[in-house]
Parts: structure tokens; C-alpha cells; sequence
């Protein structure tokens, strides 16, 4: 009888651990998965060297820091497919997939182009400096071109539920 | 911030896991202590004097005269060791297992990048 009661509490800890792993597994964080659009209205595009995008949440604090984008060359002598690069920035900048473990809020993208004041700058507007209690640089470093756009997070659980953002930098 | 995020993560695995252990162990724990009560001797302090004592406390003369071997030793069970191994593979698992859901990868439409905490 003994015996029988010992293996039952093994049995109960066994099940009470079992249950507690798959728990925690079932309640993984989810994630929202959006697909960021990102044109350009407005010349001068040739002097566009690199973009930037820094995302921020609904309390005005940065996500995602300075992220540069990627550049997709198309063959010798056709224009660039995506990316953004001096003389051959297209209108349609190009796509990114952003993946953010926030299902609630909301996210503002920002993509900041830069000319060769960009480098100088570090490529941080003065509008950012500021808001990170820094002075304004001098001379001022501004963007070429800035876009903004905002979507909501919501889970992600399948195709229809990638949320499109548009920026369009002017 | 990617660095900070899996930092985070880890640290509530951590934590998750040692509630775990502790619920587990707490429920185990009784098993063991109720062996004891069930097989062992009643407690005799060697100090009291009785009305039969001689030049030698009564609980001491126990003292040395005993030795009970350990009777039905818990780690002889078999469920003991199937616990055991169960709960090391059950930790290795959730350590290396990630929990968080991923986001799927990529097509060449996203030129600009695939990034993001959900992946």
C-alpha cells in the first residue's frame, strides 16, 4: 500500500511537471508580422546615399534603432530593384518584413534617407537627438528625405494577418 | 536591443523553470519524510533520567547499539530514477527548446530586410 502511495506522488509530480512544461510552451509569447512598403514621392532621389528606419511604440520609445537597408542590384545597366543608393534610388524603394514580439500598441515606422550629410550626422536627425536629450548638431543635421507610418500589431496566425505598412519618404 | 530581448526571455525561463522544480520537489519531499516517521524508532532523549536509569542515561545506552540499515532506500525505486530522468530531460528540453514562436522566413520580395524580436 505504501508502495502504491509512493508511486502515486511520483506519478502526481511526473504529471504536475509534464502539465507545467506544456504550459509554459502553449503560452509562448506571440508575435505580429508586418510587411513596410517604402517609396519615395519626391526629387531629388540622386543624391540619396543610404535609408534608414528606426521604429518606435506608442510611448515614443524606440523598437528598433537605425536599421540601414539592404541593397538588391538588378543586372548591368538596369535600374536597382530595391535599396537606396546615389543615382539609382527607384520610387519603389522596396519591402522589409518586420516580426515584433508586441501583439498590442501601436508602431511607427520612420525612414529616414540621407545624402552625404548622413555620415557626418550618424546618421541621427536632429529631431532624434533632441528627443534623446542631446543638443541639435551644428550645421544641422537633417534628413534628406523622412517618411513616417504607423500600424497596430495583432497576431500573426497565418497569411491574412501580415499588416501592411506604407512609407513614403518626401 | 535584439541582445536585450533574448536576455529577458531567458531570464523568465529561468525563472519559470525553478517554480517548477520547486512545485515538484515540494510534492516529492513527503514522500520521503513519511518513510522516515512509518520505519523509524520512536525519538529518546538521552538526557532524561528515568526511574530505571542506571550510571548511564537510558537514551544513550541505545546509542551505538543500533545501527538500522536504511530500510527500502527511495533512490532503489524505479519510479525514482524514471522522476529523475524524466526531470533532467525535461529541463534540457525547455533550455534548448525556444518557446517564443518564429515568425517565417523570407522571400527575395523583401528586398530592404527580414528582421525583428519575432524571429
Amino acid at each position: 500500500m505504501r508502495s502504491f502511495t509512493q508511486f502515486s506522488k511520483g506519478l502526481l509530480a511526473t504529471g504536475m511537471l509534464a502539465a507545467s512544461l506544456v504550459g509554459i510552451g502553449g503560452c509562448g509569447p506571440d508575435y505580429a508580422l508586418f510587411k513596410v512598403n517604402v517609396t519615395s514621392s519626391t526629387s531629388p532621389r540622386t543624391q540619396i546615399e543610404e535609408c534608414f528606419m528606426s521604429i518606435k511604440d506608442e510611448k515614443d520609445k524606440l523598437v528598433l534603432d537605425r536599421y540601414e537597408f539592404h541593397k538588391v542590384y538588378g543586372a548591368a545597366g538596369e535600374p536597382m530593384i530595391q535599396g537606396c543608393e546615389g543615382g539609382l534610388t527607384t520610387d519603389r524603394i522596396g519591402s522589409l518584413s518586420y516580426s515584433s514580439s508586441r501583439t498590442s500598441g501601436t508602431l511607427t515606422f520612420r525612414v529616414n534617407a540621407w545624402d552625404n550629410n548622413g555620415t557626418r550626422c550618424g546618421h541621427i536627425a536632429d529631431d532624434e537627438r533632441v528627443a534623446q536629450g542631446d543638443q541639435p548638431a551644428s550645421p544641422p543635421c537633417v534628413p534628406l528625405q523622412t517618411g513616417n507610418g504607423s500600424a497596430t500589431p495583432k497576431t500573426y496566425n497565418g497569411p491574412n494577418d501580415e499588416i501592411p505598412v506604407s512609407v513614403t519618404i518626401k | 536591443m535584439l541582445s536585450v530581448m533574448t536576455r529577458a526571455t531567458l531570464l523568465t525561463r529561468v525563472i519559470s523553470l525553478s517554480v517548477i522544480a520547486t512545485l515538484f520537489f515540494t510534492v516529492v519531499q513527503p514522500a520521503w519524510a513519511e518513510d522516515e516517521e512509518e520505519g523509524g524508532p520512536a525519538f529518546k532523549d538521552p538526557t532524561i533520567v528515568t526511574d530505571d536509569s542506571s550510571s548511564v542515561p537510558a537514551g544513550v545506552k541505545d546509542i551505538g547499539k543500533e545501527k538500522k540499515p536504511i530500510v527500502n532506500p527511495v533512490y532503489e525505486e524505479w519510479w525514482f530514477w524514471a522522476t529523475a530522468i524524466g526531470v533532467a530531460g525535461a529541463v534540457i528540453a525547455a533550455t534548448v527548446i525556444p518557446f517564443q514562436k518564429k515568425a517565417p522566413g523570407c522571400g527575395s520580395q523583401y528586398g530592404l530586410g527580414c528582421i525583428g524580436d519575432g524571429r
